[in-house]
């Protein structure tokens, strides 16, 4: 027997208070020397790990704590520091897994004896690996060119970074250029957005380290922190370079179209510039809407129009990236009771601000959209889509909807003195100096009732609004000229889309979710890849710029560290290898090759999914850290020691997308039957069927595979991932396995819930469907 | 009938409309038809006195019989609370411990006899004879020429016979689950 240390973490009550430590420590001081902490990832916790390894001369290292997301890194260094190799340490994850998910003492605590038996079990094939460095990628990606975007690549840039700056739309500006006003807390007043947005913008044109990429948008990422692979998509402008911005194009141009930088209040046409200070300041056609009728061409006096232009795709590698994909407003259309859509007076902010913006659809000038009358009485409804749990609501404060509704009120009541101005509120929301604004727009005698609209009506041509005012217990209809109704914020359908190509995770809301919510606000779940501004949720320009800043600097600081050590987590080929080849046809990432009739892996290339190991067909390919040995390890283990009429199911979970979700469930503290006994592979492709069959003879009453959705899985694409499984659920299927006994999964990591919903019913079902199991008896005794 | 006062499953409807949660907002009761007429009633005022634990005092109130059951207030609700469903709690207890007006008695009584004889709750003839309402609704030809405008059959549903094995079958649903059955029985 090796000399191996366990060591059991109480976590404060975290784990102790279900988890009986004392009797775990008994059962194992048998076999190893054991140790308890109240915090193992304390000074003194480490201190005691590494104590123990040089007293007793420890072999290996069993860690009973959180899950190895949180200190993986931290018990790693105890071994490293004290000579050990930090590859021989097995984190059993008793935490997020086990306490947290189990209420019933007794059964989380042989759980958690399972668990913390399957990492020794394991820890007996752990071999000792050496990380090793990799240069980083002096040159950054910032996605989205709003204002955080662009703070973002201004910061990159100013710094010596090469910085790929991509943007969908044929300007960069984002939802800054929209809005037209932005209020200022210190001063009272509304200044012009563009002033301070246009100069940016600019800098981002002229910078020499800038990049930048217009109607262009990231079709796929591959690679880790320091060196990715991006690939981007540009739609042809078919304007050339010798555009004058004269406008004779859009002039002839037949094509009218709905103008998304006038909140569609106006119409633009198909070849047009999207706003006087657009950058890159030239026009542009919207190839979706043209109908290459030429005529542009003709008016076109410096040839600039390229009618035939193609998309092209520009291939960049760049150490870090920065998410700034930004927001989109709810749809008031979706509560059709307060009129929106229907009723042409009622409005949303976002178009008031285009209507009382200079280059709005009325220069400006504040009249109405039914018959462009100046109103008197105007009447804003806050919160609609936020703080709303009706379908397709937004259960959050949007946070910024009520300095948008005091902005526009203080605005109006200067410009348009004699303006009656009342707020439907539910909750005035202005912390810190914002209170200010508040203040100053009461004393301007903007009317505030407490209360939130239930309905708009029109009749003879007025608005009539139903609201009960809370703090008179009266319900009243008022009436007025316009209604403004201040929507939420929801995440852009790019940020979901863009967060499911780069499998980083999102917040139960679907914005992208922060590393931690408090130390580490710019970065996400994946190294190397960070977030600021409205993508990561709602804020203003202010927090989104801070935010942006905040992202660049940690983009920048792992750009400067120059190079990154890399976990030796790929495939290795055994001396049984005869070059037939096979193999490299099933790596995507073309990391394997033939060389003097042998394969050999690149380690850089190879991302450790495991794919190519059942390919070989002299069994010669292995994976560093889920060898074959390990992984049938950790199946013996979780399965050992099963009692008669006890119920075991099997859950493998990819590493980085279905275990995490599984971690929130933790998290979350949502609770699982305790047969549930989860195992992390580094992706499923890792799982051929002998590991299922014998995850079945062992005694498994039913088996769980969870693969996160992302883009990375031996560079396999979702549909081939997808394909894989169901070859790999048609092999079990012909061992005589019961079908109903495997289910496959896909894990969409905001949807924790989802996954948890999964196991509950793949639990439920398996106890259902469990006949005295007298054939998996007889399977497990043959 | 005392031990049919199912207080347990009344606290668990009460849990389900997540009393805790009103935010105090007034979009029910800006949405309600009954708080625009009756100043003394508002669902938002309620669900206060829900929140404030006062859920098990409400069916001694008579406000409660002032909503119009639309439910307008469930569907407006920003938290999907649903103070009608409270009410229709309330007035369950009001009912069971003798709170509710004496009218509500009389015509529920009326509607029971009515289901156990006839198989119908409401008729025509039970809204004029019984529950004394004289509105313009039980003139029957009125109706049938309504009946018509709206392009309905000519026949009124109301008046189609309820096969004899269907009126057994109700009366043994009555009598099994009420102790009223009984007494429309001796009626």
């Amino acid at each position: 027997m090796s000399r191996f240390g366990v060591f059991l973490c109480r976590c404060d009550g975290n784990i102790s208070n279900t988890v009986n430590i004392d009797r775990l420590e008994k059962h194992f001081s048998q076999t190893c020397v054991v140790e308890t902490d109240q915090h193992l990832c304390s000074l003194q916790g480490q201190q005691k790990i590494k104590n123990s390894i040089r007293k007793h001369d420890l072999q290996g290292v069993v860690v009973a704590a959180c899950s190895p997301n949180n200190h993986g890194k931290t018990f790693r260094k105890c071994l490293s520091d004290t000579g050990l190799n930090p590859y021989l340490l097995e984190l059993a994850n008793v935490r997020e897994q086990c306490s947290w998910v189990t209420k019933d003492q007794k059964s989380a605590t042989r759980k958690a004896r399972d668990l913390v038996n399957a990492s020794i079990q394991r820890l007996q094939h752990a071999e000792p690996l050496s990380e090793f460095l990799v240069g980083v990628t002096n040159a950054a990606l910032v996605i989205g060119g709003g204002i955080a975007g662009i703070t973002a690549a201004l910061s990159l840039a100013e710094n010596g970074i090469k910085t790929y700056l991509v943007e969908r739309q044929p300007s960069i500006g984002g939802n800054t250029v929209r809005i037209g006003k932005v209020f200022s807390p210190h001063k009272m007043v509304e200044e012009c957005a563009m002033c301070s947005l246009s100069p940016l913008m600019n800098d981002v044109y002229e910078h020499p380290n800038i990049t930048l990429l217009t109607n262009a948008e990231v079709t796929s990422v591959i690679g880790t922190a320091g060196r990715f692979s991006v690939d981007i998509k540009i739609k042809p402008r078919s304007v050339n370079e010798r555009c004058t911005s004269c406008g004779e194009c859009a002039t002839v141009c037949p094509i009218e179209v709905a103008d998304w930088w006038n909140a569609n209040t106006r119409n633009r046409k198909a070849i047009y510039k999207p706003f006087p200070q657009a950058v890159p300041d030239r026009y542009v056609i919207d190839i979706e809407n043209c109908v290459k009728c030429g005529k542009c061409s003709k008016a076109c006096k410096s040839k600039a129009i390229e009618l035939e232009a193609e998309p092209s795709l520009q291939k960049v590698k760049v150490g870090a990236i920065v998410l700034a994909t930004g927001h989109e407003e709810f749809d008031p259309s979706l509560r059709p009771e307060l009129g929106y859509a229907r009723l042409d007076n009622v409005i949303t902010q976002l178009e008031l601000a285009r209507i009382i913006g200079v280059n709005g659809p009325t220069n400006g000038e504040l009249l109405r959209p039914s018959d462009g009358a100046k109103p008197s009485k105007i009447i804003m409804i806050q919160c609609v889509g936020s703080r709303d749990e009706k379908p397709n609501g937004l259960h959050y404060c949007s946070s910024v909807c009520c300095m948008v509704a005091l902005k526009h009120a203080n605005y109006i009541s200067d410009y348009s003195p004699g303006t009656q101005i009342s707020v439907l509120y539910t909750d005035i929301r202005t912390p810190g100096i914002y209170e200010n604004y508040y203040r100053h727009v009461q004393d301007k005698g903007v009317r505030f009732i407490r209360g939130r609209a239930s309905e708009v009506k029109q009749k003879a041509g007025k608005l009539y609004v139903s609201v009960e005012d809370t703090l008179r217990s009266k319900c009243v209809e008022l009436d007025a000229d316009l209604v403004v109704l201040s929507t939420g914020m929801l995440p852009s359908k790019g940020t979901v889309e863009l967060a499911q190509k780069l499998g980083i995770e999102l917040s139960e809301e679907l914005f992208v979710k922060e590393k931690h919510p408090k130390l580490e606000g710019a970065s996400t779940s994946i190294k190397g890849i960070y977030v600021c501004g409205t993508a990561q949720g709602p804020k203003d320009i202010t927090y989104s710029v801070l935010q942006a800043d905040a992202a660049s600097l940690e983009a920048l600081s792992l750009i400067g560290q120059g190079s990154l050590s890399i976990e030796p987590l790929s495939a290795f080929v055994k001396d049984s290898c005869n070059g037939c080849g096979i193999c490299v046809r099933h790596c995507r990432n073309n990391a394997i090759k033939i060389v003097d009739r042998a394969a050999t892996i690149d380690p850089m290339l190879c991302t450790g999914g495991g794919a190519c190991i059942h390919a070989c067909p002299t069994g010669a390919l292995d994976l560093h850290n889920s060898t074959e040995a390990q992984l049938e390890a950790s199946i013996r283990g979780m399965l050992a020691g099963k009692v008669n009429g006890e119920i075991r199911n099997i859950a493998f979970l990819d590493s980085k997308i279905g275990y995490a979700a599984a971690d929130n469930i933790g998290a979350s503290k949502l609770q699982y039957p305790s047969s549930v006994r989860i195992i992390s592979v580094p992706s499923v492709l890792r799982l051929a069927p002998r590991h299922i069959d014998l995850a079945f003879k062992l005694g498994a009453d039913g088996v769980f595979i969870g693969q996160g959705f992302e883009a990375e899985s031996c560079g396999e694409n979702f549909e081939s991932v997808e394909s894989k499984l169901n070859n790999l659920s048609a092999s079990v299927a012909q061992l005589g396995i019961d079908p109903a006994r495997l289910k496959i999964y896909r894990v969409y990591i905001p949807h924790f819930v989802g996954l948890h919903k999964r196991l509950m019913q793949f639990d439920k079902g398996i106890r259902q469907n469990d006949e005295p199991s007298d054939e998996l008896a007889l399977r497990s005794e043959t | 009938m005392a031990n049919s006062d199912s207080s347990n499953n009344f606290d668990y409807l009460y849990k389900k409309e997540n009393k805790v949660r009103c935010l105090q907002c007034g979009r029910c009761a800006a949405g309600c038809p009954a708080a625009h007429v009756f100043s003394e009633y508002n669902p938002r005022e309620v669900m206060r006195r829900v929140q404030d634990g006062e859920e098990h005092e409400l069916h001694k109130d008579p406000i409660i019989w002032l909503c119009g059951q639309c439910y307008t207030c469930n569907s407006r609700c920003p938290r999907n609370n649903n103070p009608a469903s409270i009410i229709l709690q309330a007035r369950e207890r009001a009912y069971k411990q003798g709170h509710a007006p004496a009218e509500i008695y009389q015509q529920s009584a009326a509607l029971l006899e009515s289901l156990f004889l006839n198989g119908v709750t409401v008729s025509p003839v039970l809204l004029k004879e019984k529950l004394g309402v004289l509105s313009e609704l039980v003139d029957v030809e009125r109706l049938t020429k309504l009946r018509a405008e709206l392009g309905l059959p000519e026949h009124n549903s109301r008046e189609v016979p309820i096969p004899a094995k269907a009126i057994k079958q109700i009366r043994t649903i009555i009598t099994s689950t009420s102790g009223q059955g009984e007494r429309a029985n001796d009626a």
